[in-house]
């Protein structure tokens, strides 16, 4: 009987074991970029070889871009199915969409990647970062041949910002939004009602004695958001550059100045004179637009495609107001820049892509053409919005799914669309005219911004992260006035000689 | 009362009041979140948190029902209740074996499931095992892989270790077979452990989060939780410009946990219990 036990016992575990590992041997279904171009492998030479004008052959292609990448934003199924079957039908091809929630998109990219399923398409984040790293990884294919093919592209998009996708010379993505930059905006109400006069570019002075006449006032003078990488606006008006920087053509520890800790001292003094949000350290994003268009704050440091927004918010809110921009702060030596953010996504093509000059065509359609943008921006008619009287009105489907039926969105494409086709609401329409001189001029103040290639040397890449996460910590306490400025810098000399930061330069300035 | 101590009258009163400050620091942020979510966005926006409402709307409840709330809810709520059930009929046939004395390679066995405690080999390897399984965008994908906690297993396997072996004895002698005694006398007095294991498994998954963002590549099939944080962060976008009022927000965390916290108080008892009983004997 006991044998018989441990017999039942020992079959009990091993079913189970048996059922854990099931399908193990069995043929795994299909998926991602490697197997979709499988079916395209056929087709490939063909389609390598055909005329821009002859008809091309339907071709499989994965497509990953985060859910908020489909018409509008919205991320109901059906919606984003609707914008998928017009990409097709335009581009001739077959998509396999992987479209992750926008808060995990990176983790499951690097996931995918890593794996060896690589996308035919793929959008990067913190591309002018990230780009070294996965073109040094082989996941990304070099674009220079496919883009001459591609004038609708490079008639667009300025060499400089290709050139900051550039991996060892070679292309390796194309932007996805327009460079961006953030400057101050200013509630007018609040200035007005107590007297604060400040031009589009005032001196560091001129806002700090400013800026004071709002302190005690209930109003929150500047709100800042807990993201220290923005602190280059108030680091450019002294010269300052806020982390490896570039100085008469050889990389710097830009941190390392006198000018920064000049800049510093002046944060610090803000802060300390109730200027400068006392709890910057909490505050997310969401939370400093939130101050700002409720009244809460009198100014705070974002993008330059606000201004509709911040109307119609603190409209919303009941607390109207113009809002008025800073460009740039100017320094003692009449130094300045907006925070210039550069590139922020691109769009790259598999190495393992079958069919690269069919996915370029997926790129240029969605994200280069007039056509794809507002597909890009507004979704299907009839399924995402319907036109009446040519006004558009969300259908209720999208409004109900994270649908942005918004005239700032378009602000952050290729190519500039001015005539969209219909009207907006009359309040927008009045605002747009604003909204588009705000866009020009940010493109006159830009501020310093240099990408450091990520293959020269491997002490930067190992202490890239330590190194971004060390400043922005000595940064916080010198604002908190935790420690001084030259405490401050006593502990970051300490942390700089522990990574080698001078040999990381040497490497990379080989 | 009449003979009590001032002293024991002192101490019981410095315990109620005790107990009520440790309630107040756990309600008081419970009721913010509730008070926040049913209150006017512009309320919020211009006057901050408040405990008691100035005036109520469910505006925020409404869109997130109209967001695709319900079919994200019944992804949820499959995935749950198939998931959890596999787990249950894994984690049982599994905690009866371990649990014979006899069992061969018992020792071994053990120590490879509690490795897996300690060993976590990473989310890329688990991506790849689900990926060349073929369960990539199935629910298979978020049952089977995740099917065992090991936590659980080992409650499990202790308890039923605890139960007295006369009992199956008996069973045995009057011609009882292996399954019939699990079914017919080692689940019915397991009823506790099970009830809290199973508690242990539903929660677990219908909070699964990370591996539904992984293995699930169809935007129709994502779960409830994928939903609502897709809603939070559509209103924190860094360049977007939707409108991001905390009310929103607290809408959603109490929509999230609402079907747990309706679960809870019918099964709370087995909650510590379980863990009790299946800690007794290692």
């Amino acid at each position: 009987m006991a044998k018989i036990r441990k017999v039942i016992a020992l079959i009990m575990v091993a079913v189970m074991a048996v059922v854990m590992f099931a399908g193990c041997g069995g043929a795994s279904k299909e998926t991602g970029a490697a197997n979709s171009t499988k079916a395209a492998v056929s087709t490939a030479a063909v389609s390598s070889t055909q005329q821009t004008d002859a008809p091309k052959e339907k071709v499989k292609l994965s497509f990953f871009l985060s859910q908020t990448g489909w018409g509008g934003e919205a991320v109901d199924p059906e919606l984003m199915a609707e914008v998928e079957k017009v990409i097709e039908g335009k581009t001739n091809t077959d998509l396999e969409v992987i479209a992750p929630p926008q808060s995990s998109y990176n983790d499951k990219l690097n996931v995918v990647l890593a794996s060896g399923d690589i996308p035919d398409i793929f959008a990067v984040r913190k591309a002018m970062d990230n780009i070294h790293v996965m073109a040094s990884r082989g996941y990304t294919m070099p674009l220079d041949d496919l883009i001459k093919q591609a004038p609708e592209i490079t008639s667009l998009v300025d060499q400089t910002y290709l050139d900051y996708l550039k991996v060892d010379g070679k292309l390796q993505g194309v932007p996805m939004y327009v460079p961006l930059s953030k400057f101050i905006w200013m509630r007018k109400d609040v200035m007005d009602a107590n007297g604060v006069k400040l031009s589009e570019t005032p001196t560091t002075d001129e806002f700090y004695n400013e800026m004071k006449k709002l302190v005690g006032k209930g109003v929150i003078p500047f709100t800042f958001a807990k993201f220290l990488d923005n602190l280059p606006f108030f680091f450019n008006p002294f010269g300052a550059y806020y982390g490896i920087g570039e100085k008469d053509g050889k990389y710097i520890d830009g941190f390392n100045t006198p000018e920064a800790k000049e800049a510093l001292a002046y944060v610090a003094k803000l802060y300390k004179e109730k200027i400068w949000d006392q709890e910057f350290l909490t505050n997310e994003n969401t939370t400093i637009r939130e101050n700002l268009f409720s009244g809460k704050a009198a100014s705070t440091l974002d993008y330059y495609n606000r201004y509709i927004y911040f109307c119609t918010e603190a409209e919303n809110v009941k607390a109207p107001t113009e809002f008025v921009p800073i460009y740039e702060l100017k320094g003692p030596k009449g130094q300045g820049g907006n925070l210039y953010e550069a590139i922020q996504d691109a769009l790259c093509i598999s190495s393992k892509s079958k069919n690269p000059d069919r996915a370029l065509d997926v790129l240029k359609y969605y994200v280069y053409s007039e056509e794809g943008v507002k597909l890009r921006c507004l979704g299907v008619e009839g399924k995402h919005y319907t036109l009446e009287n040519n006004i558009i009105t969300p259908t209720e489907k999208a409004k109900n799914s994270g649908y942005k039926c918004d005239v700032n969105q378009f602000y952050l494409y290729y190519p500039k669309i001015t005539d969209f086709g219909f009207k907006w609401s009359e309040t927008i329409e009045k605002l747009i005219p604003l909204q588009v001189k705000f866009n020009e001029e940010t493109n006159r103040h830009l501020g310093p911004k240099y990408s450091i290639p990520s293959n020269k040397s491997d002490l930067y890449n190992k202490n890239l992260s330590g190194y971004k996460k060390k400043i922005d910590e000595i940064s916080s306490k010198i604002i908190m006035g935790s420690c001084s400025v030259d405490e401050g810098y006593k502990e970051y000399e300490a942390f700089w000689k522990s990574i080698n930061g001078d040999g990381m330069l040497a490497e990379l300035n080989k | 009362m009449k003979n009590v101590g001032i002293g024991r009258r002192i101490f019981v009163l410095g315990n109620g009041l005790f107990l009520i400050l440790v309630s107040m620091i756990v309600l008081i942020p419970l009721l913010l979140v509730v008070s926040t979510s049913i209150s006017p966005d512009e309320v919020v926006a211009r006057q901050g948190y408040v405990l008691i409402p100035k005036s109520i709307t469910f505006a925020n409840y409404f869109a997130i029902f109209n967001s695709g709330y319900m079919p994200a809810f019944y992804n949820s709520l499959f995935v749950t209740i198939s998931a959890t059930l596999f787990s249950m009929g894994m984690t049982l046939v599994m905690g009866y074996a371990l649990a014979q004395k006899d069992l061969i390679f018992k020792n071994f066995l053990l120590r490879f499931v509690v490795a897996t405690m300690v060993l976590d080999a990473g989310i890329i390897p688990f991506y790849l095992v689900v990926n060349k399984l073929g369960m990539i965008d199935s629910y298979l994908s978020l049952i089977i892989p995740s099917a065992i906690s090991t936590y659980n297993l080992i409650l499990m396997k202790n308890y039923m270790a605890s139960i007295p072996e006369s009992l199956m004895e008996s069973a045995r002698l009057d011609g009882c077979t292996e399954l019939g005694i699990l079914i017919k006398i080692v689940i019915p007095v397991s009823i506790p452990i099970i009830a809290a294991v199973t508690l242990f498994y539903a929660v677990s998954h219908w909070n699964t989060y990370l591996y539904v963002v992984m293995f699930i590549n169809d935007s129709s099939k994502y779960t409830l939780q994928i939903l609502l944080r897709q809603l939070i962060f559509q209103s924190e976008s860094a360049i977007s410009s939707a409108s991001a009022l905390n009310n929103f927000k607290m809408s959603v965390m109490i929509m999230t946990m609402l079907p747990v916290l309706i679960l809870y108080p019918f099964i709370q008892r087995y909650f510590i219990s379980g863990i009790m009983l299946g800690s007794v004997k290692g």
